[in-house]
């Protein structure tokens, strides 16, 4: 106790007179054991053990001690002497110590300090509402001194859809998720939609449950096919967040603005998001808050963390740390992707309306920036290979050579990837000229009208949404003509209304047989014109003229002879191969006769010899022919 | 000319009625033609035309050959396309405005995108070309340059918490998923481009804009009407209301009402 007593009797202008007493080393372990021993005794609610305690410590200057001190004197009203201590506190930097003693002040009935006042002196002067400003300031002072506090909320934010899968998997009735690690599901999710991205498509939704599954498979062998494939369904809906309206994810984050004040704002943002494809199909591309959760370096600048993440893996190959490497030279290509979707977006915006890009200043800087940062990369990437290369030719552990082929593959890709990238910045300019002169130089102007996307859409686009309302409702009524407005007629209407409901019989009502007609017969040749033709033109073995054919079907009727002419026409030049094919044994055969037809009904032209020929098939054909048959 | 008996009457009426065909066009219907043609060179039956036409809450745009007769509803007038019925039909889960505002920035922007200059705007020959996808494409890079401005002006484009409603429209289009995969492989109308989608076929409904090409192109061309109404009408209402919100600057510009078109020549 005599410890506490020396805190008493000690005042703070004299802390650190009698250092020379003990040894300072000794000192600050017995202060901070008092710190320690002071915070317990508050815990307890020994109010008066604790200031003894703290002011011990507090001669030291140990830890936030001077502060607590100065709270635990103000809880036990000794306002003098917390005063004091704050004072104390506040040189030393502590900046809720003024909040503090504008506390002790108050109830003491002092003015706030006006500037290095000593803190004896009471002046009658009434209270200001200077002791107010004193929380403000140092509130504002706290929110400056950290500034990395939002985006550190905000990298948080982007894993919390993650955890929520684990959360939410206990509440699935069609599965029982305890054995599924949703969240490492999810990241693989990401991770093969990532791989999958390039510069024009995404990945399309099955192939990546496809790829997907492996992994779920492994977590749950037991389960059967169908539950992994739904597994991974559900995390990927879960991660597009399908079910709400618009698809983003919401995480409200507070902030100390400018003037102090707290305020709550929303940070939105996406992890998956489907877009359409060249022919409209539906692909999956991971957003840059998903790319930067899966890279693990959150909130960074695109290129100083693709530079950060080659040097690191140079590093580590030299070192040997190969699995190392390897996450790192996957996030190298990551990044390679991010920086690619970058420059696609502003060469598609070119494409598609030249002032909304600026070409002056911004876009030249960007090409020229990106065409540096591609031939350094190459440099870095190449020299990257061999080393890998060599690394992995000397490596004689079976693991590091697996690994190091494994980190071959990943930069051969990052490279060819830049060699994309590169094609098409090289293009960019043409593709600014030709859209330059596609949309700017043609024609004069005529007469004033507006320019609907500068003077309408953009602005509008501007606006809060309760005031972009009535610009827009105006806009729609006006450009949208007028509509026929249904006018129904009241006695219709009534009479509708009014009529009584049907009985519907429970069947269809009897089945009607239709009554057929017999097809009418209007073919030229019949049945029996055939067969007579038929009998005709059997010639086995005897060789006829068309002419005097045509004069014995002239005997049966009219038509016949046309029958005939056709069939005979038809025999010059058969079709063999098709015959030997139907199976035919037997085939009219014409050839010309180098005479006109001499008809009795003024048929005319080259008159043909018939005759039937036996259709003879070569034993190896015969097979063939079968086995195309069967 | 000379003075109006009943005959006129209806056929000045009849013009009225045909106007509001929307895919009525004089090029296809002979008595339409001689309509047309008859308002142009007889003041006192355009003068007619115009009273009916007004007397029913309609003003005349623009009476031409390609176009015919233009009609625009007057506030009030049943013939009025309100906002409210065309948004009724989507789903409202959340708030209104917002479904109300992306309705009306597709509108917008399909205008913007049929007469990208003003020059086009102005010119009748020009002939635009519209496509889903490039609606929903110039709205997102618009949105994305806006950000971008936001985030250099004020180093943070959140929005508050306190006050949902102060969200800017960029950010809820932004938001907004351009597509979205459904079970039967049909289009998600709560996506922009779905919203795009369905009011290009809408306005093809009312003769503002034809489809071209295949189906699955979804590309349509701005017919002389629909240029009609962006330019006499629309756009300058919408302009209106910007200046009184005080968004735009105010710089030298007609003053924009309906005006009954004077009959040419």
């Amino acid at each position: 106790m005599n410890a506490v007593e020396a805190g008493h009797q000690r005042r703070p202008e004299l802390s650190g007179a009698d250092t020379e007493a003990r040894a300072e080393l000794d000192l600050l372990r017995y202060a901070k054991l008092a710190l320690a021993e002071g915070r317990e005794a508050e815990n307890r609610g020994e109010h008066d053990e604790a200031i003894a305690r703290f002011a011990v410590a507090a001669e030291q200057g140990v830890g936030d001690s001077v502060l607590l001190l100065a709270g635990a004197l103000t809880r036990a009203k000794r306002f003098e002497e917390a005063l004091e201590w704050c004072e104390l506190a506040a040189d030393e930097g502590f900046d809720e110590a003024s909040d503090l003693a504008a506390r002790c002040r108050a109830a003491l009935g002092l003015p706030a300090p006006v500037a290095e006042l000593p803190p004896a002196p009471p002046a009658p002067a009434p209270p200001t509402c200077e002791p107010a400003q004193l929380p403000g300031r140092s509130a504002g002072l706290t929110a400056s001194a950290d500034l990395g506090l939002t985006r550190r909320l905000k990298a948080l934010a982007c894993t919390a859809p993650l955890h929520e899968l684990d959360y939410h998997k206990a509440k699935l009735d069609w599965v029982d998720a305890t054995v599924y690690q949703m969240a490492e599901v999810a990241m693989h999710t990401i991770d093969q939609v990532t791989i999958a991205m390039d510069f024009d498509t995404g990945a399309a939704h099955d192939a990546v449950q496809e790829r997907v599954t492996p992994f779920i498979s492994a977590q749950a062998p037991g389960r059967s096919v169908e539950e992994h494939r739904r597994v991974a369904r559900w995390v990927l809906e879960k991660l597009i967040n399908v079910g709400t309206v618009d698809r983003v994810f919401h995480h409200v984050y507070g902030e100390i603005g400018a003037d102090g004040d707290y305020r709550r704002l929303t940070f939105d943002f996406k992890l998956v998001r489907e877009v359409a494809g060249n022919r409209g199909e539906i692909y999956l591309r991971t957003t840059d808050e998903a790319i930067n959760v899966l890279v693990g370096a959150l909130d960074t600048d695109v290129e100083s963390a693709q530079v950060a993440a080659e040097v690191k893996l140079e590093n580590l190959i030299i070192r040997g740390q190969l699995a190392d490497a390897r996450v790192a030279a996957e996030q190298a290509r990551y990044r390679t992707v991010q920086y690619g979707e970058m420059l696609r977006h502003k060469l598609d915006a070119t494409r598609r309306d030249i002032r909304v890009v600026d070409w002056e200043q911004e876009l030249p800087e960007m090409l020229d920036k990106a065409l540096t940062h591609i031939e350094d990369r190459f440099k870095v990437e190449h020299a990257i290979l061999r080393h890998i290369t060599q690394a992995r030719d000397e490596s004689d552990d079976p693991d590091h050579k697996r690994r190091a082929a494994e980190l071959v593959t990943i930069v051969a890709d990052c490279i060819r990837r830049h060699t994309q990238l590169q094609n098409r910045i090289q293009s960019a300019r043409s593709v600014f000229r030709e859209e330059q002169d596609r949309q700017r130089f043609s024609g004069s102007p005529q007469r004033a009208a507006l320019d609907l996307h500068g003077q309408l859409l953009k602005p509008v686009l501007a606006l809060p949404i309760v005031d972009a309302v009535a610009p827009l409702e105006q806009f729609f009524r006006a450009a949208s003509g007028a509509q026929s407005p249904d006018a129904p007629a009241l006695p219709s209407l009534v009479s509708m209304l009014l009529r009584p409901n049907v009985d519907r019989d429970r069947t269809a009502g009897p089945v009607v047989v239709p009554e057929l007609d017999e097809a009418q017969d209007d073919r030229r040749f019949t049945d029996v014109h055939k067969a007579q033709a038929d009998a005709l033109l059997d010639l086995p073995g005897q060789v006829r003229t068309l002419g005097s054919l045509l004069q014995e079907a002239a005997d049966f009727d009219d038509e016949l002879p046309a029958l005939v002419a056709l069939r005979a026409a038809n025999a010059y030049n058969p079709a063999i191969s098709t015959a030997v094919l139907k199976g035919k044994s037997r085939m009219l055969v014409a050839v010309p006769a180098n005479r006109l037809i001499e008809s009795p009904d003024g048929a005319t032209g080259d008159d043909l010899l018939l005759t039937t020929a036996e259709v003879v098939v070569p034993a190896e054909e015969q097979n063939t022919v079968h086995e195309e048959s069967a | 000319m000379n003075k109006l008996d009943i005959t006129d009457a209806e056929q000045a009426a009849q013009l009225v009625s045909m106007g509001l065909r929307g895919r009525q066009v004089p090029g296809r219907d002979a008595v339409y033609r001689t309509l047309v043609d008859r308002y142009r060179c007889d003041d006192v039956f355009a003068a007619a035309v115009d009273a009916i036409a007004m007397g029913l809450g309609l003003a005349v745009l623009d009476v031409t050959a390609v176009s015919g007769i233009v009609l625009a509803a007057q506030p009030g007038s049943p013939f009025e396309i309100k906002m409210d019925d065309y948004a009724r039909q989507a789903k409202l889960r959340e708030r209104r405005d917002t479904e109300k505002v992306l309705h009306g920035i597709a509108h917008l922007a399909i205008a913007a995108l049929a007469f990208p200059r003003p020059d086009d705007l102005a010119n009748d020959q020009y002939v635009g070309r519209v496509s889903v996808e490039a609606v929903d494409l110039v709205v997102r890079e618009t949105c994305r340059v806006l950000k971008d401005r936001t985030m250099t002006e004020t180093g943070n484009t959140d929005t508050s918490a306190e006050a949902p409603e102060l969200e800017q429209a960029w950010r809820a289009y932004a938001n907004r998923h351009e597509v979205a995969s459904t079970k039967d492989n049909r289009n998600n109308s709560d996506s922009t481009r779905g919203m795009v989608r369905r009011a290009l076929r809408w306005l093809a409904e009312r003769g503002l804009v034809q489809a071209v090409g295949e189906e699955s192109d979804e590309t349509f061309r701005p017919t002389s009407r629909y240029q009609i109404h962006v330019r006499q009408l629309a756009s300058q209402a919408a302009f209106r209301e910007l200046l009184e919100l005080g968004v735009v600057p105010r710089i030298a510009l007609e003053p924009a009402h309906v005006t009954p078109a004077a009959p040419a020549n």
